[in-house]
């Protein structure tokens, strides 16, 4: 199992950390909410959770609690620049779908 | 949010002892503590209790500002013992009193029609030694709680309050 | 597609629910929006790349805003206009008459209006045209329309300048959370980003204007303790005297409007380019044919502007005595504004404090950076744990006997702040009392701003002296003020919101509002149905595969439920939309209710698969039946 972030999110996510002035990571998860309702959720890490799993990638430490880690298994984490937006994007090999946006999934 | 606290005088606001000799230091960091948690920005996205925090957030910067000075702060002090002092009305002084007065107003309009700044400086430090003094002096009466002796030492204050005002003006508008 | 953001812990909203907040520093030459990403504070920028947007409009035969309206500065002068907000919540009679404006004012009742190919602009207008273009730019970066929105203001603004920028924000379909100071927003951005504790400096000199604030920073609690300025002082007029003086070296005299504008543009590209260098020229053909070459040097251009930045030296010096504070005791000056290049005034302003300001944030991006800052607290991105406790700018008094003022709130009182003072009936048997509010240090009326007037009748019929008035002043932590006036024997009250009296009156608003909105609120509502159509589609989807590949956890009760809405949703989306917001709330509702009815279904589902999961298959043949 394994949740990878590539070379520039790594980057960024380690400089929004260093600005922030704490926090030990990134949280990736996925929240449900009603059918359709998988979303990504992704959060700066102050506390460790217990059921929280972590790896390690590009240098940057990345936690996900066991009930989302089934839905992020192989997930690919990176930052891009698309026109005017710049931002961090998924690459979920479990979604089968995703909304319009990105933001919400199923599998 | 504690609506009751629009009740408490200034000294129970900040939970400070009512007296007129006041930790600064500690009167200045209850009132940041204070707005923290009652400044109207923390409610910006709910009008009720916005008008609220706008009355208390208010109620907190005239709290702090009248312990602030001395002056206010002595009157205010008298008000809670339920003693007024008439500043407009009550005009009696010595005649000693009122002549340095004339003295240090008409030195204050000629250095300003001279535009002399330095002089005005001066004037503004004595000035402030002077209100020093009477705030030395209004403290010690306060601990025999000599209320007569205040009241006479309050209006000269307050006279030397309106004339740092007026050098504060002239000096800015030079 | 919404690219993602690093959220706070436990602070990330639902999908689809974002609290976009921006800060927009709508400056007199440039403007900017910035936004807080991921914890950190961007600009963002145009299709162009530019983050600092001209503060141009030009009403030609279309509306241009920004660089393309600036293109348009010297062929079509009197159709651009620039630094607009010189002109905001100011009388015709504020105007300067000893600048040269290319347009056509005209004097609707006191009220600046400027006369274009568009029809009659009034400053309002021309500032909603400038946010509303750094709105889209937020729309089209962030892929929501924002939340919340922060707008700056020269600390001295006055109330009726005040009040103008944050109609123009209304105007422009936003929504503005706060007025914030320019000075403290450089402050915050400065203040934040150093974690530094002390008393600061801002020494912003823009465009138009030179704003001076004195702000201490402990334990988290940002406060103001003076400001001052002047608002009629900044880099155009540096522009202005460079411009002068090449006419006067060139022999010119009486240029057209057009030239005027091609000499003040040069006069500027030298004053930036004498930043780098140390010497600058241009040469330039005007419309007379005449070809102007002029060349000059740093030295010869500081002497020729040392007395302006002397000038900007003056409200330094008065801010320090309003803040009862010596030079010395200041532990940071910090530079903000596009004219603080000018290694003149670094250098002046350094001299005077005996220390190098601080530079370290670019000048022109520190402002929309510490707006975005504080937009972001105020919308609830950031568990605030700091508070800003600004101060009133201009003392606010009443008039008395004799045309003279009475103060009620002193300057640079923190706010909010709400004073009262009793006043009485001067004539036996006064039953009414006019209440004029005023602004300004001045003692005599007419020597400082009106701001409003109205009228306590009802007084009790009493000898001269008698009655007992309350006026009441409530400033709100915007610096926006309200006046009431009370008789304390009977309670007759009368109060007002202070409107500027040199500002729009709400019937104006209101008529420019509905235009602007019955505008955009087409487009709106289609955007959002839409949306709600798409939303739709994605849940009947995925709840008809889940279906298809689950219906064995539900009842048949369960089923049939499921099965209705999903039917009943279908045959709203069939249907040709003519009322767009009538239908987009029935596909919203249904949407609802489907994922409603479902929820249950989900919950067994997941169930299922983390059942499978724990019994020792693989996860990723689990990942793949689900």
């Amino acid at each position: 199992m394994a949740i990878r972030a590539t070379e520039s999110a790594a980057a960024r996510v380690q400089a929004f950390l260093t600005k922030r002035g704490k926090g030990i990571g990134l949280r990736l998860g996925v929240k449900t909410s009603g059918c359709s309702g998988l979303a990504y959720k992704l959060e700066f890490v102050d506390t460790i959770n217990q059921d929280d799993q972590t790896f390690e990638s590009n240098g940057i430490k990345i936690f996900v609690d066991a009930k989302s880690l089934q839905y992020l298994d192989g997930t690919v984490l990176d930052y891009v620049k698309e026109g005017v937006q710049e931002g961090f994007k998924f690459t979920n090999p479990n979604t089968k779908d995703e909304c319009g946006c990105g933001e919400s999934f199923t599998v | 949010m504690n609506k009751n606290i629009l009740q408490q005088n200034y000294y129970q606001l900040f939970d400070l002892p009512q007296s007129f000799m006041l930790d600064m230091t500690a009167l200045k960091s209850k009132m940041r503590t204070l707005q923290q948690e009652y400044h109207p920005d923390n409610f910006a996205n709910d009008s009720e209790l916005s008008t609220l925090a706008l009355s208390i957030s208010s109620y907190i910067n005239h709290a702090y500002n009248t312990l602030l000075n001395p002056l206010t702060r002595a009157i205010y002090l008298l008000e809670l013992a339920k003693i007024a002092v008439d500043l407009v009305h009550d005009t009696k002084f010595t005649p000693e009193f009122l002549l340095k007065q004339i003295e240090l107003r008409e030195s204050i309009e000629e250095a300003e029609s001279a535009s002399d700044i330095d002089a005005l400086e001066e004037i503004e430090q004595q000035l402030k030694d002077e209100a020093d003094n009477l705030v030395v002096t209004i403290n010690q009466y306060f601990a025999v709680q000599q209320y007569n002796e205040i009241i006479e030492l309050i209006k000269q204050l307050s006279f030397y309050d309106k004339l740092l005002q007026v050098v504060d003006r002239t000096l800015s508008n030079l | 597609m919404a690219l993602l953001q690093i959220a706070e812990p436990d602070l990330s909203g639902n999908p689809h629910q974002h609290n976009i907040a921006i800060g927009i520093d709508l400056g007199t030459t440039n403007s900017l929006v910035a936004t807080v990403r991921s914890g950190e504070a961007t600009v963002l920028v145009n299709h162009d790349g530019c983050k600092l947007i001209p503060s141009i409009v030009n009403y030609g035969k279309e509306t241009q805003i920004g660089s393309q309206a600036a293109t348009l500065r010297s062929t079509d002068p009197s159709n651009t206009i620039v630094s607009v907000k010189r002109f905001m919540g100011r009388s015709f009679a504020d105007l300067d008459t000893t600048i040269r404006y290319p347009y056509k004012f005209v004097n609707s009742s006191g009220l600046i209006q400027i006369d274009t190919a568009q029809g009659v602009k009034n400053p309002v207008e021309v500032s909603a045209d400038i946010l509303r273009y750094l709105r889209n730019m937020a729309v089209e970066a962030l892929g929501e329309e924002p939340t919340g929105v922060v707008i700056t203001v020269p600390a001295y603004f006055d109330d009726a300048q005040r009040q103008a920028t944050r109609q123009a924000g209304e105007l422009a379909g936003l929504n503005v959370l706060r007025l914030l100071n320019e000075p403290t927003a450089a402050a915050i951005a400065y203040g934040l980003d150093s974690k530094n504790e002390g008393t600061f400096l801002v020494y912003d000199l823009g465009g138009g204007t030179l704003d001076v604030s004195i702000l201490s920073l402990t334990k988290g609690v940002f406060e103001v303790l003076a400001v001052g300025g002047d608002t009629h002082l900044g880099g155009d007029d540096f522009d202005h005297r460079l411009s002068c003086y090449i006419m006067e070296k060139a022999g010119l005299s009486q240029l057209n409007d057009e030239d005027s504008a091609i000499l003040l543009i040069n006069a500027k590209k030298i004053k930036e380019q004498l930043s780098q260098s140390e010497k600058a020229s241009f040469s330039v053909v005007l419309s007379t044919k005449r070809l102007v070459n002029f060349v000059i040097t740093r030295t010869e251009y500081e002497n020729l502007v040392r007395h302006l930045v002397q000038k900007t030296l003056l409200p330094v010096k008065k801010a320090l005595r309003d803040a009862k504070l010596d030079k010395d005791q200041i532990d940071e000056v910090i530079m903000v504004g596009g004219s603080t290049r000018m290694l003149l005034v670094r250098q002046m302003v350094g001299e005077l404090f005996g220390r190098e300001p601080l530079t370290s944030i670019n000048p022109d991006e520190v402002v929309a950076i510490g707006a975005s800052i504080q937009a972001d607290v105020l919308v609830g991105n950031k568990k605030d744990d700091w508070l800003l406790l600004d101060v009133t700018p201009l003392s606010l008094g009443v008039e008395t006997m004799g045309g003279l003022v009475e103060k009620i709130i002193p300057r640079n009182s923190t706010l909010p702040i709400a004073r009262a003072q009793d006043f009485t009936t001067y004539k036996d048997g006064q039953t009414a009392m006019t209440v004029h509010v005023v602004q300004g240090e001045r003692e005599l009326v007419k020597d400082c701003r009106s701001l409003a007037k109205f009228t306590l009748r009802g007084i009790p019929q009493m000898v001269a002296g008698q009655a007992r008035i309350r006026i009441t002043y409530q400033i709100d932590a915007d610096g926006l003020l309200s006046v009431s006036a009370k008789e304390m024997m009977t309670g007759v009250t009368s109060s007002i919101e202070v409107k500027p009296s040199f500002g729009l009156s709400d019937e104006q608003i209101g008529a420019m509002l509905q235009e602007s909105i019955s505008n955009a609120n087409h487009d709106m509502q289609v955007r959002l149905y839409q949306e709600a159509v798409v939303d739709a589609q994605a849940l009947i989807d995925s709840v008809e595969k889940a279906l298809y590949l689950d219906a064995d956890l539900l009842t048949e009760e369960e089923l049939s439920q499921i099965n209705n809405a999903i039917m009943k949703l279908k045959i709203t989306l069939a249907k040709a939309p003519d009322d767009y917001a009538q239908l987009t709330n029935k596909i919203k509702q249904q949407t609802d209710d489907l994922n409603q009815i479902s929820s249950n279904f989900a919950n067994r589902r997941m169930d299922k698969a983390i059942h499978h999961a724990l019994s020792g298959r693989d996860i990723n043949e689990v990942a793949d039946k689900i």
